[in-house]
């Protein structure tokens, strides 16, 4: 080994060592679980130790991103890779950014992990920020890349959404990286056809999935429609719409249009507490029936997109099943606390489309009138501009709700949106304890309170929940 | 969408919704019909878009904000529409224009490729996106306006896109915190007879209502000098209590206690 492999070796175990010591000291100091600041650390140290990382987990690695499921969409691979490998290192509290990955690497060494690295049998799923994947799958090569949905989501960060799915589409052009193995790509929404377009003339293996069930699209009275188009300047036209733009399209004009998903969901149905989904594989292997114990459309595709994932990871479809039938809600994202016989469910939206879905979702399978706590907050992980929500579908609430209550940073402008939609707002107020004690005050035994809350809000609301029922407040 | 035709209902064009919208700007179309049920003023409101024709007469106009290829798409639609445009702000119709949309009103446009874009001449400005970097103007704006009355107008900006005044165009605010239209002059939007541009997102209307009121009140007069038997004490009614009266000032004061706070 040369003088300068040495000096990078002895960086990098200095950087993993700094790094743990940031992760205990965080935990310690109770300082949001220190999942982020661990790999803060270690990067400072080493600039380039991602790469490093990447070559001791020798490229077994996915990458899931998308505007909305990244979380849950990792957590199933996971989970399914966890049935067939020995160890699955992820990054499962959300933490997305480059430093993220640093710091799940981080902490899954124990104490004595620095001397004794795991190097076999081991796979990573790592769900990443969509303004990080250019950059961050250059430097690690995943062998597998999951695109979800791409819709308006912390503007102020991105810029405009066009040059997102520009920049995806131009990573796998760059001569410097290893194209991966496979692509997994929803082929229901048009601003990922481009993906499905790069990976086929790269002659990578790309992976599709979709629906194709009447029965769960939307009507044409579910505001927020927009136009969307094609890369020849026409319009998308849709025979049917599920959510956002994804759906049944084509272009109005030029011949392109939705490719036949390779894993396709032929029927879904979505009751209040689980959905079941009929699956057919393209090359017509089986047709798996499945119960999702998730609501809403959204984790219909992220169990297609985990399926497709595993799938083009070597893992057969009707292999994975047990592993989907069994998962729950993750971590803030329809994860679910139950104390004096109230139940407590906290539900993620933190963009337009992906707040629409939660919504509808309330409204069409709850069974009863809704208990409802919104929280809005504005730091840098929830956006700073909140103007989103004008987008977002408050109308269906009419009607719907025993009692609305406001809270976050931005209660004022949550509780103004509810009265230009012309939904009574119970209360409103910033302070979100007191908001929570109030909407629990309110919800009677049996009866569910529903609280949906940008990201910020979902740390502290769960924090707090967590520890009335004594359980960890952070990922573990 | 329209819920009436009587003479005694103002008849709002909102322009392109489908397709500039791009920070929710269709928020300011669900204001202005939440105030207008509050004041008991019928509206009829005519979703205008590419290949729509616009309806003979309007009192209040709304575009809003895209992307360059949104705009690339209506750019060429919204010139077919620009004379009618041009002589209904001649002839004091209410009008607002957000970000791209207020861009695509002025001379031209350059959009980030370089690309000259012409407008549509409401506004006697021009509009210019660097071509040598990506530098974006983001943030929450604080501005005082210059229309009498209608005091601090607070907000949200996010554009490429930098906006010079001509010499006969009078800015709708001055920047106390924000950038504007350029981040150079202080200068804040644009104002011409009943016509405002600016870039001020969040939506605008919503968290401001006394600029919504005004254009309001300037789509009403707009209508009583096209028959005069409207009943003025609507505009009386403005002035008095409203819940969203108070939950929108609420939420001004709020925004401009924290953004204030932000910036020590």
């Amino acid at each position: 080994m040369s003088v300068m492999g040495i000096f990078n070796l002895i960086r990098f175990e200095l950087a993993i060592c700094l790094g743990k010591c940031a992760l205990l000291f965080s935990q310690i100091f109770r300082r949001g679980g220190g999942t982020a600041v661990s790999g803060l650390v270690a990067t400072f140290i080493q600039p380039n130790i991602q790469q490093q990382i990447s070559k001791i987990l020798s490229r077994e690695v996915i990458f899931v991103t998308g505007t909305n499921g990244k979380t849950g969409t990792s957590s199933l691979i996971s989970q399914i890779l966890r049935s067939k490998i020995d160890f699955v290192l992820s990054n499962s509290s959300g933490s997305n950014l480059a430093r993220g990955v640093v710091s799940a690497y981080i902490s899954s060494l124990g104490i004595g992990g620095i001397l004794k690295r795991r190097r076999h049998s081991l796979a990573s799923v790592f769900e990443v920020d969509e303004a990080v994947i250019p950059s961050l799958s250059s430097r690690m090569n995943p062998k597998i890349q999951v695109f979800l949905n791409l819709s308006r989501d912390q503007l102020d960060r991105y810029g405009e959404i066009d040059s997102i799915a520009s920049s995806w589409v131009q990573s796998f052009s760059s001569d410097s990286r290893i194209l991966p193995d496979a692509l997994v790509v929803n082929a229901d929404d048009p601003k990922l056809f481009s993906l499905i377009d790069v990976g086929r003339k790269n002659s990578i293996r790309t992976i599709t999935f979709g629906l194709d069930d009447s029965s769960v699209a939307l009507d044409d009275s579910f505001n927020g429609q927009e136009r969307d188009y094609c890369a020849c300047g026409s319009h998308i036209r849709y025979e049917l719409k599920y959510l956002g733009q994804s759906g049944a399209w084509s272009c109005s004009s030029c011949d392109i249009r939705r490719p036949a998903p390779d894993v396709l969901a032929t029927k879904v149905v979505l009751e209040s507490d689980r959905s079941y989904v009929e699956v057919e594989l393209a090359d017509r292997s089986e047709i798996l029936d499945l119960t999702v114990h998730q609501q809403g459309l959204y984790s219909v595709y992220n169990v297609l997109a985990a399926i497709s994932a595993a799938w083009a990871y070597g893992i057969h479809p009707a292999d994975s099943i047990d592993v989907i039938e069994s998962a729950t809600g993750v971590f803030g994202r329809q994860e679910e606390f139950l104390f004096a016989n109230v139940k407590t469910k906290i539900w993620l939206a933190k963009n337009p489309q992906g707040l629409n879905e939660v919504l509808r979702t309330l409204t069409e399978t709850a069974e009863s009138p809704l208990n409802l706590l919104l929280v809005l907050n504005d730091e840098i992980q929830d956006g700073r501009d909140i103007s989103w929500i004008y987008d977002a579908n408050f109308e269906i609430l009419a009607s719907r709700c025993k009692f609305l209550a406001c809270s976050g940073s931005r209660a004022h402008n949550l509780s103004l949106r509810c009265l230009i939609a012309g939904i009574p707002v119970s209360k409103s107020d910033s302070n979100i304890m007191s908001m929570l004690n109030f909407a629990l005050d309110r919800t009677l035994p049996t009866e569910t309170l529903n609280i949906v809350t940008t990201y910020t809000g979902m740390i502290e609301i769960r924090e707090e929940l967590a520890n009335r029922i004594g359980i960890s407040p952070y990922w573990k | 969408m329209s819920k009436s035709n009587s003479p005694l209902s103002i008849r709002v064009v909102s322009l392109y919704e489908d397709v500039l919208n791009i920070y929710s700007d269709r928020g300011n179309r669900l204001a202005l019909q939440a105030r207008a049920v509050e004041l008991g003023v019928n509206l009829d409101v005519h979703l205008v878009s590419i290949g729509d024709r616009l309806p003979p007469n309007a009192d209040l106009v709304l575009i809003g904000g895209g992307q360059d290829r949104e705009q690339d798409i209506v750019a060429a639609d919204l010139l077919s529409k620009g004379e009618t445009l041009r002589s209904w702000a001649v002839a004091n119709v209410a009008m607002l224009a957000v970000c791209g949309g207020f861009q695509l009103f002025g001379r031209w446009f350059r959009n980030s490729r370089g690309i000259f874009l012409k407008g549509i001449d409401v506004f006697d400005c021009v509009s210019v996106t660097p071509t040598f970097d990506n530098l974006r103007l983001v943030g929450d704006v604080i501005s005082q306006s210059a229309i009498d009355g209608l005091g601090t107008i607070v907000g949200y900006e996010n554009h490429a896109g930098q906006t010079f005044l001509g010499d006969s165009a009078v800015p709708f605010a001055q920047i106390e915190i924000g950038y504007g239209n350029n981040g150079f002059d202080r200068t804040e939007g644009v104002w011409r007879n009943s016509c405002v541009g600016t870039y001020l997102h969040g939506a605008v209307f919503p968290n401001n209502l006394q600029l919504l009121d005004w254009l309001f009140k300037r789509a009403i007069e707009h209508r009583m000098s096209q028959d005069g038997n409207f009943d003025l004490a609507v505009l009386e009614r403005m002035s008095e209590y409203s819940k969203l009266g108070e939950a929108s000032e609420f939420a001004r004061q709020l925004i401009s206690i924290a953004v204030r706070e932000e910036q020590g």
